[in-house]
């Protein structure tokens, strides 16, 4: 009897990792197959040779892709904006949603609807890009990060799990003369540290990936951040082929490779930082969703 | 005791609320009164600012170290430039924002058939036909009449120029070591072309033995392979932009001939006898020549100046290939390949305070001697040789390039951001794009036509003659009214209909009735009535 329950067991086991493998194998394929392309030679990727493994071994189209200045300005452009922005996101969704978790604040429906409103009915681009403009923030960093400084999204969740966080806890404190500030900073924020550390990863990806916003309000090609100079960078060679020279051959070779690298380096910075938030994604998005 | 009243939890929790509110609308929806610096006089001893809007690429400080941009800051001393840089991956997006905004730089790059209907009707650019008269005499002698059709509106010209001035460059280009294999020729009708496109996929042209190669690599929508559709007396036009013939005296769409359904049941049978290659119609904007480079398929329709780029890139995997251009395959509709002519232009919005300057700088850009110095790809002095004694710039000839080896791959390195990004902005373009300009004196004109024969083989140059043998235009050069309401619809539903008759996934005939039908019903009619008024 035992040793029938342990076989079946095992056999679920690995039916279970069987199943697992295989979708995780789905999932990682794409991504394998991305990295073999940037490392593989032009012919064998447009002959449709390479999988998952490179073919034809090549660093070149890394060295074509951070050649140059523009490159890692652009790279750095991003990082200051995805920390900036992302700071600022942070400090204004706490502040936001805090008050709004607390039922004695006065009009809170209110303000609640206004949010709703607005979420619902997000406001059209052109009086949005007129707005932007006429506070003067074109074609500076400011545009893509004061507009964007509260995701509504992101402040629900986030009152909603001050709502779940016990009232035991506030009361105590406030027993003991904490005021609002140092409740929500003592009590309230370190016991919210799961939560905080998704949102954080929402709005760093986000920033990081932060693409039509820039098209529309920075002007200056030196402010523009990664993944609007990786785009150009592409399509500029691309189109360049249809009228390309015989001596743009060396230059404009390996395209394929080189799209793939500039997905695989852009990329990078958010495969370091989701291991370090991934611990508490689930438990943060889920605690967040239980009340609304 | 303090008699000062306390600040109670509620006050602060209040003033939290409001205040994150109040920042949150202010940033995001409060808008602040305009500015009036844009009307403001230009203060005596300081320089006019011009703003220069262009596709140009991604690095401005790359841009400011090439030859254009230094010629052109010291020329024009009392101008300072605004470069306001727009990706060519963003254009699309961003183009409607700025003409809904009136947000448009002084010197405005824009497409001429999509931008200056809007910019015209909501009347943000102005007339510069008079502008060009006084101040663009180096570009009105330079650009063929044709090319202005599209910016022309009731007898007004509303563009600075187009920035390259070939009106086609696109034909066939086949593997003539494949044909050679196969026994065939180049193809001179429409039928050959599809014996040839079977043969290719058939026929082992590469003799390894296995069924994988191609006729063709169709693009999505099939709207850049009208070397077929003109063997039936009809094109799609580039772009879906609709091509018109004169029929009878009246201007009739092509897309609704009946030669249109031929060439559809023409190329549904090459698609059914697998001539094309089956990633056709779903691959992205910009690969169409994917398969052709690959050296899987044999014929593509493309630009002759990537005849010889083409050649080296399929050497890599077929070393003994060999691309030539063709005729345009003759039907029962007559031949042709669609020139689409150089969309790109300059304009000028109604905000801008220095009109005449505007049209002075580009002026400046196509004048001989101005132009002999930019005319050449690379950069100046390393990535081609510098002027030469006469002041004309010179390039690298590919046997040159070829011996420098490894220097020569430094080189291109070490300018990377300025070839990638294509420089500041290539108003004239670079020799092979375009041609040696008609105003060049004699000895200007031979120094840069002898360059151009020395860049590009004679397969190539071949293929420049035979796209403007068979340059077919459009009849109607320029929108109408009803086309806002209506175009997009047809656009999108032709687009939907030929890729599936193509594809084989409808009945040909039953497809080409309901299409006929939708036309009817969606503003063909009056579409066809106001092109025909104009």
């Amino acid at each position: 009897m035992v040793a029938s329950s342990s076989f079946r067991f095992r056999l679920e086991s690995i039916l279970i990792y069987l199943g697992l493998g295989i979708f995780a194998f789905i999932a990682v394929t794409p991504f394998l197959h991305t990295i073999a392309r940037s490392f593989s030679a032009e012919a064998p990727i447009l002959r449709g040779e390479v999988y998952v493994w490179p073919v034809g071994f090549s660093f070149d189209a890394y060295e074509r892709l951070v050649i140059g200045g523009t490159f890692w300005l652009a790279y750095r452009n991003s990082f200051i904006i995805t920390t900036s922005a992302t700071l600022v996101q942070m400090f204004m969704t706490i502040l936001c949603a805090y008050p709004l978790s607390r039922t004695y604040l006065p009009g809170r429906n209110f303000f609640m609807t206004l949010i709703v409103f607005q979420m619902i009915f997000p406001p059209s681009l052109i009086p949005f890009y007129l707005t932007v403009r006429e506070v003067g923030l074109i074609d500076s960093w400011g545009s893509l990060i004061w507009p964007y400084a509260i995701n509504t999204f992101n402040m629900i969740v986030l009152k909603s799990y001050f709502q779940a966080l016990p009232r035991e806890l506030e009361e105590s404190a406030i027993i003991d003369g904490a005021n609002d500030f140092r409740v929500l900073i003592h009590i309230m924020l370190p016991l919210s540290v799961p939560v905080l550390l998704t949102l954080t990863l929402f709005y760093v990806v986000a920033n990081w990936n932060l693409f039509l916003p820039a098209i529309f309000f920075i002007n200056d090609g030196n402010k523009q951040p990664l993944q609007v100079i990786l785009r150009d960078m592409i399509w500029s060679m691309q189109l360049a082929t249809q009228t390309a020279s015989a001596d743009d051959f060396e230059r404009l070779a390996g395209m394929e490779a080189l799209k793939a690298s500039s997905v695989i380096i852009a990329a990078i910075p958010m495969l370091i930082a989701y291991p370090f938030f991934q611990r508490y994604f689930i438990k943060g998005i889920l605690l967040g969703a239980i009340k609304g | 005791m303090s008699a000062q009243p306390k600040f109670t939890r509620r006050q602060a929790l209040k003033l939290m609320g409001v205040g994150t509110f109040s920042a949150y609308l202010a940033a995001c929806a409060a808008p602040a009164g305009s500015s009036d610096m844009a009307d403001s006089e230009m203060p005596a001893g300081e320089k006019k600012t011009i703003s220069i809007s262009h596709i140009g690429g991604g690095s401005v400080e790359a841009s400011e170290k090439s030859q254009r941009m230094m010629l052109l800051r010291a020329n024009f001393p009392d101008i300072e430039f605004e470069n306001r840089w727009v990706s060519y991956a963003g254009y699309l997006d961003k183009i409607p924002v700025q003409i809904a905004s009136g947000d448009l730089a002084d010197l405005q790059f824009c497409n001429a058939f999509n931008d200056i209907p809007l910019m015209m009707e909501n009347q943000i650019i102005i007339e510069t036909g008079p502008l060009l008269e006084q101040f663009g005499k180096n570009i009105l002698a330079v650009t063929p009449e044709p090319a202005w059709a599209s910016t022309i509106y009731d007898g007004k010209q509303y563009a600075v120029t187009h920035n390259v001035y070939d009106l086609n460059n696109m034909c066939a280009h086949y593997r003539a070591d494949w044909l050679d294999k196969l026994g065939l020729g180049l193809p001179q009708t429409i039928d050959e072309y599809g014996e040839v496109m079977r043969a290719f996929s058939h026929g082992d042209p590469d003799g390894n033995g296995q069924d994988d190669t191609y006729g063709r690599l169709l693009y999505n929508s099939v709207r850049f392979d009208d070397d077929f559709f003109h063997a039936f007396g009809v094109a799609v036009g580039h772009h879906l932009n609709g091509f018109w013939r004169d029929r009878d005296g009246r201007l009739e769409l092509d897309w609704v001939q009946p030669g249109m359904k031929d060439a559809l049941a023409w190329m549904s049978s090459v698609w059914a006898d697998g001539g094309f290659h089956p990633d056709s119609i779903s691959i992205p904007l910009g690969q169409k020549d994917n398969a052709f480079h690959a050296g899987i398929a044999g014929n593509v329709y493309s630009g002759w100046p990537s005849i010889d780029f083409a050649q080296n890139k399929i050497r890599a995997v077929a070393p003994d290939a060999v691309v030539m251009a063709g005729p345009a395959p003759e039907g029962p509709g007559g031949s042709g390949y669609t020139g689409e002519g150089w969309p790109w232009t300059f304009v000028i919005p109604i905000t801008a305070q220095w009109p005449e300057d505007c049209v002075s700088v580009i002026d400046w850009f196509f004048t001989p001697d101005v132009a002999s110095q930019i005319l050449c790809e690379g950069v100046l002095g390393v990535t081609n040789k510098g002027l030469n004694e006469n002041g004309w710039c010179v390039e690298y000839t590919p046997e040159e390039k070829a011996a420098m080896g490894d220097e020569w791959t430094q080189k291109q390195n070490e300018v990377q951001d300025i070839n990638v990004f294509w420089g500041l902005w290539l108003t004239i373009g670079t020799l092979g794009g375009t041609q040696p300009f008609p105003t060049f004196p004699p000895d200007m004109k031979k120094h840069f036509d002898d360059m151009l024969a020395a860049k590009y083989s004679e397969n190539a140059l071949a293929g420049r003659d035979i796209s403007q043998e068979y340059r077919r235009l459009t009849a109607k050069a320029r929108p109408v009214s009803s086309e806002k309401e209506f175009w997009p619809t047809l656009q999108t539903r032709f687009g939907e209909f030929i890729s599936q008759a193509v594809a084989g996934t409808i009945d040909i005939d039953q497809g080409w009735s309901e299409w006929l039908d939708f036309f009817e019903k969606n503003g063909g009619p009056l579409l066809t009535e106001q092109v025909n008024e104009i």
